[in-house]
């Protein structure tokens, strides 16, 4: 033990001779841990939230009973099913607006409520015997608060929090409905207020309707099925009810925002990984470096009797030490960068897929497992090959300092080798795979090949520019770049990939920003987007409106829900205009498709259902409309980038007819630019319209390019990290060779040369070495934006786009990269610049 | 933690308050205490002289704390194997004070002051069912209405099939393993306990308006296990309503319905008390329906194998003597294991009588502690 004890301690303080080496290897560790487990962090608090906000309720284990369109119903079928003996319970659901925070209002009725909906969230009512006969919680509200007027609103305290209320605050709604007193409780969704149905119905303007009923997991005996029952009823008990007609739903086992934001995860995902590979180069090459240098003490230490089974459990004990520190620096890192970026990406969510994400990270004992464990099987990936060689070391194999640099050459070629086999593979992938995860597949494949030639292309390139050099110095100049290219080409491979990665997500969000703009352009021709509420209110405001000079054309608009391949999908149905015909952004179309859809004859598809589930312009498919299933052509195609469901584009009076329960009382205005603000004004105060009844084009435009630039801000700050974790492994590689360059370029200065011009031609070297690696990442960047967009996104998201090329960017990126390269060997330039003479002398009495 | 029965049972905690099913729930017992000693204020209090009219008075009592409809029935089969069926509906008002009415008049149907409990139940000598059911009043999901009488809540119905009067109803309920369709008929009229239908539940004042309908004999069928079993039998009606039946100290009650072979109906009660001697009262109904009240030594009633301090489990042997009367029997549980466990567990079932007078009847026991389930684990 003893023995073992001081070998762990000669090999640990082997590191403070070469501090360089131990910053390359905690630092290279450390932001690979950190970005790997930050981009966890963050989808564990999604998944989180989606697997909370879909056991809401006991949405996940019972069955509900709906209208095939979700749309609201009588509250007496609840009361007629019940009669029937069925075990349902309602619930109404819906959306109001607190200020500008969009909160959805969640009325339930304890008295029916199935033991499996209560779950964790209502723990605030009532609490448990415990609690009462301790008599001592008093927060703990009483059924009769809850169910009794005022009632109570039980939400996430940071729903409290974000509408800068206090417990028991009765704050009001946009539409000046006054709500409950509010009480946090914990497993609420965020954004979410939970309360009796009585004042939710109220709140929600839906009185004496229900959204659903929840179905009790046992039924009492000697009853027909519900779904059996809700058919007979329908002509009975049921009558007049749901006119589209009541359905039993099977619980959301899988639930379906997991399954829209998958994309969205897997991305985050990839660029985790991404980085975390980075980082695993950056300490596979510290260990390899620190291994070859430590040779002579490993020998020593051999010849002494340490055992080379012991060496290899000193050593590998002492790689996990490292790793164990570095993996919770990493961690702490991870963290922060996870919780910056959490708001961004709540609001994404929130704003793409309508998921309700927590605004602030909680923290689990298993990520920081996770995070630890991938730290130290990094690690331990990353110096597998050392510890091997640690353990066949010969005992009087000669010490040689330099040998491994010899080796290296053979190492390039190796990867050279491994090189072609992943280029071959992501041939093998482009042509033959499918799907989001062949396509990052493809995108690592691509990058790692290219990351593994490109030392065996630098060599070849100096090599070459060696062999036509004319004078001593230059000659020296390339000679002494070949000899330094193995400890620096980790760091530049680094550098390749975060440059091409940065090219490609630079080229996609410029892209995208290029199209979109045009898209909305498109999109949103309009003037004016308005709600009426309600059909009375609609008929008085069309009249209000055809009054209006100012206001050339009123085109009624529906939506209505369904489902489409298991999905959520939407229908959109629109008046026939100019403002359509002439604008809207159609990707392919059939001969006359404008007047066939208009004639209820066919339909347009959004891109979404057009990649994604791959249907055909002309092909026919068979929708599920509560009138009965409905068979009917596609005529063309839209864009419609930013929804991430399905969509189908109906004429209004067709949707109105095979949905009666379509949402129908909206419009959309053509007015005269100079008069927009005063149609506005003029319904705003008419018909007490509140924001989101009444949309302004300039508003909506601008809301939707925000959505996507925050879409973005988490791509494009991994991006930025990634660039920094390459800078990082240039400026520790050129450290950990600073020692050993000194007995390289003493030779040179003893032959006259003076330090100033060597640092100046060491520095030239690196620039030159990164300003070559840079241009090399240009292709490799096309590559992966072409990936990116013509793959990637069009699996992610459904729609693709087109392949925008910035120059500038690149230009702006070489730069860059050469700042970078120059910040990181100002160090070592500046030692040599200032190497003392004796230094530079000594250099001759030591090693000869 | 099952999260809706806690609710539920703290819902009915407050709302039952004053009535005996706050001894029920262990865990909620010195919440219990606390809430028995609320002041009846707000709600309509019980004094004596009250006279009764009938229908009318099958109707709810709005303002008091908590009513109830409770029916009994002891049945046998062809077989002469015996059955015992519960149908209970409870409706409490959740607050003092405000609306008295059932509806709201405030617009929305959701905020009536006054909510529904039901249990049902079935026992036969080796198994007990029970069901549990919860409404809100105010919707039509449950409610009670006369001319003709109805309760209900959900498809538990106990409704008058008689052209007037409650002279013959039919009894339907079924649980998730059980169902019963009974049909109860009559030429009785019904019968006020206590002093004229003023029945006292402890010296201290705390009452509740109180009359029985013993004299029900029974037709109809039963479902066990899937199979349906025609059943016969007599069934005993109970309506009681308060806003403040026990003490602070009384701590859970025994009761008991008995049918004697001889004709006679008796009705008697035990309450528990920590302070005092427990309660006891109860009442002898001539076969002709003339009630004679039972108070003080009158009637004693005493169990022959209560549980072992701080045991679980309740007597299902009681020794019941009314010297007047000549009567001294003792009385045994069908099933030992009829546990009612709903929100507030507490024991029901049908029990055998021997000794002087043979019949049957039914015993209710509250405030002791179920032991734990075998077949499922209990809260």
């Amino acid at each position: 033990m003893t023995a073992f004890w001081w070998t762990l301690r000669t090999l640990l303080s082997d590191w403070r001779r070469r501090p360089a080496q131990a910053l390359m290897f905690l630092a290279g560790l450390a932001s690979a841990t950190a970005l790997f487990s930050g981009v966890q962090a963050l989808n564990f608090q999604a998944r989180q939230s989606y697997a909370e906000a879909a056991s809401q309720l006991g949405g996940a284990q019972l069955a509900s009973v709906r209208t095939p369109s979700e749309t609201p119903f009588d509250q007496r079928a609840f009361i007629a099913l019940r009669k029937a003996g069925y075990k349902v319970s309602p619930v109404v659901e819906g959306d109001i607006l607190i200020g500008r925070q969009p909160i959805t209002v969640i009325g339930i009725d304890l008295a029916t409520l199935p033991a499996a909906a209560a779950g964790d969230s209502l723990q605030a009512i009532g609490g448990n015997g415990r609690q009462l006969s301790a008599n001592t919680d008093l927060e703990t509200i009483q059924p009769a608060d809850f169910l009794l007027p005022p009632g109570v609103g039980l939400v996430a305290p940071e729903t409290l929090t974000k509408l800068s209320a206090n417990e028991g605050d009765r704050l009001r709604s946009s539409t000046d409905q006054l709500l409950p007193p509010l009480q946090t409780s914990a497993g609420i969704t965020p954004d979410t207020i939970i309360t009796d149905i009585a004042p939710a119905q109220m709140l929600l303007s839906l009185g004496g309707k229900i959204s659903r009923l929840l179905v009790d997991e046992t039924q009492a005996t000697g009853l027909p099925p519900l779904a059996k029952a809700l058919g007979d009823l329908e002509t009975t008990a049921l009558k007049g009810l749901a006119p589209a007609g009541l359905a039993l739903n099977k619980p959301t086992n899988t639930n379906d925002m997991s399954r829209l934001t998958d994309s969205f995860h897997l991305n985050l995902t990839a660029f985790g990984f991404l980085s975390f590979f980075v980082g695993l180069l950056i300490v596979h090459g510290a260990v390899g470096l620190v291994f070859e240098q430590r040779r002579t003490l490993m020998r020593t230490m051999r010849a002494c009797g340490v055992s080379s089974k012991s060496l290899t459990i000193a050593a590998a004990t002492e790689l996990l030490l490292l790793a164990t520190a570095a993996g919770a620096v990493g961690l702490a890192i991870g963290y922060t960068v996870a919780g910056a970026l959490l708001p961004d990406v709540a609001v994404s969510l929130r704003s793409l897929y309508g998921a309700k994400v927590a605004g602030a990270l909680a923290f689990r004992p298993t990520w920081l497992a996770l995070g630890l464990f991938i730290a130290v099987a990094g690690a331990a990936a990353a110096a597998a090959g050392s510890l091997y060689k640690t353990w066949k070391l010969p005992v009087l194999a000669p010490g040689k300092p330099t040998a491994w640099r010899a080796a290296e050459q053979q190492t390039i070629k190796r990867n050279a080798l491994f090189a072609g086999f992943f280029f071959a593979t992501a041939l093998g992938l482009l042509l033959a795979a499918g799907g989001l995860f062949a396509g990052f597949a493809l995108m690592g494949a691509s990058l790692l090949a290219a990351a593994l030639i490109l030392p065996a292309i630098l060599s070849v390139l100096l090599r070459l520019a060696e062999a036509n050099a004319s004078g001593p110095i230059v000659r020296w100049f390339f000679a002494d770049g070949r000899q330094q290219l193995p400890s620096i080409s980790l760091a530049l491979q680094a550098l390749l990939i975060a440059l091409a990665v940065n090219i490609g997500v630079g080229s996609m969000v410029g892209g995208f920003r290029a199209t979109f703009l045009g898209w909305l352009d498109q999109r949103l021709a309009a003037e004016l987007y308005v709600n009426a509420g309600a059909p009375g209110r609609a008929i008085e405001m069309r009249a209000l409106l055809e009054a209006q000079d100012a206001v050339t054309a009123i085109l009624p608009l529906a939506f209505a829900s369904t489902r489409f391949n298991d999905l959520p999908a939407e229908l959109y149905g629109f008046t026939d205009h100019e403002t359509y015909r002439d604008s809207w952004p159609l990707l392919a179309q059939n001969p006359g498709a404008w007047d066939r859809v208009t004639s209820g004859e066919a339909i347009f598809i959004n891109e979404q259902l057009f990649r994604g589930d791959d249907i055909k312009v002309g092909e026919r498919i068979t929708l599920e409309a509560p009138t009965g299933p409905w068979a009917v052509e596609v005529a063309g195609v839209y864009s419609d980038y930013g929804n991430t469901r399905a969509q189908f584009m109906v004429a209004v009076d067709t949707l109105k007819g095979r949905w009666p329960d379509a949402q129908g009382d909206l419009f959309i205005l053509r007015v005269e630019k100079e008069s927009v603000d005063r149609v506005a004004q003029l319904l705003t105060e008419r018909f007490q319209l509140t924001d989101s009844d009444l949309i302004n084009q300039t508003d909506l435009k601008a809301l939707s390019e925000t959505i996507f630039e925050k879409t973005f801000t988490v791509t494009a700050a991994l991006n930025v990290l990634t660039l920094v974790v390459a800078g990082v492994a240039l400026l520790t590689g050129l450290l950990s060779l600073a020692t050993a360059r000194l007995p390289q370029v003493a030779p040179l200065w003893a032959c006259g040369l003076t330090r100033r011009r060597l640092a100046l031609l060491d520095l030239l070297k690196t620039l030159s070495l990164a300003a070559v690696t840079s241009i090399l990442a240009i292709p490799l960047g096309v590559a992966v934006a072409w990936m990116l967009t013509a793959i990637i996104n069009v699996e992610a998201f459904g729609w693709r786009l087109p392949l925008h090329h910035f120059p500038d960017q690149w230009a702006g990126l070489i730069i860059l990269a050469v700042a970078i390269a120059a910040l990181s060997s100002a160090p070592v330039t500046a030692a040599l610049w200032r190497a003392s003479p004796t230094r530079l002398i000594k250099v001759f009495a030591d090693e000869r | 933690m099952n999260g809706k029965r806690t609710i539920l049972a703290l819902a009915l905690h407050v709302a039952f308050a004053a009535g005996f099913f706050a001894f029920g729930s262990v865990g909620a017992r010195a919440q219990g205490f606390a809430s028995l000693a609320q002041d009846a204020d707000g709600f309509k209090t019980v004094t004596p002289g009250r006279a009764f009219s009938f229908p009318a008075d099958h109707a709810p009592h709005d303002g008091y704390r908590i009513e109830w409809w409770y029916l009994t029935a002891n049945l046998t089969d062809a077989e002469g194997r015996a059955y015992g069926a519960q149908w209970t509906l409870f409706r409490a008002k959740l607050a003092g004070g405000g609306e008295d009415k059932e509806s709201s008049t405030a617009g929305d149907t959701w905020s009536s002051p006054y909510l529904f409990m039901a249990h049902a139940a079935l026992t036969s000598e080796d198994s007990h069912t029970h069901a549990e059911r919860f409404a809100r009043a105010g919707l039509g999901q449950a409610g009670v209405t006369t001319a003709p009488f109805s309760a209900y809540i959900d498809d538990w119905r106990f409704e008058q099939t008689s052209e007037s009067g409650l002279n013959a109803a039919r009894v339907v309920a079924r649980g998730d393993d059980f169902s019963y369709d009974l049909s109860i008929k009559t030429d009785a009229a019904p019968v006020l306990q206590g002093e004229a239908g003023y029945s006292l539940k402890a010296l201290s004042g705390q009452a509740s308006y109180y009359y029985s309908q013993p004299f029900f004999t029974l037709t109809g069928a039963i479902t066990l296990d899937g199979k349906e079993i025609p059943v016969t039998g007599n069934a005993w009606m109970d309506r009681e309503w308060s806003s403040q039946l026990l003490s602070k100290t009384q701590t859970g009650w025994d009761w008991f319905s008995l049918h004697l072979d001889t004709g006679e109906k008796v009705m008697a009660f035990r309450l528990r008390d920590t302070a005092v001697d427990a309660y006891v009262s109860g009442g002898w109904i001539n076969a002709d329906g003339a009630p004679e009240p039972l108070t003080g030594k009158a009637i004693e009633i005493t169990p022959l194998n209560p549980p072992r301090k701080n045991a679980a489990g309740a007597p299902t042997r009681w020794r019941i003597t009314i010297p007047s009367k000549d009567l001294s029997i003792e009385a045994t549980a069908l099933n030992q294991r009829s546990w009612m466990r709903t929100s507030f567990p507490y024991w029901e079932g049908p029990i055998k009588l021997s000794g002087s007078h043979g019949g049957v009847g039914y015993l209710e026991m509250t405030g002791y502690t179920a032991p734990a389930e075998k077949r499922r684990a209990q809260r």
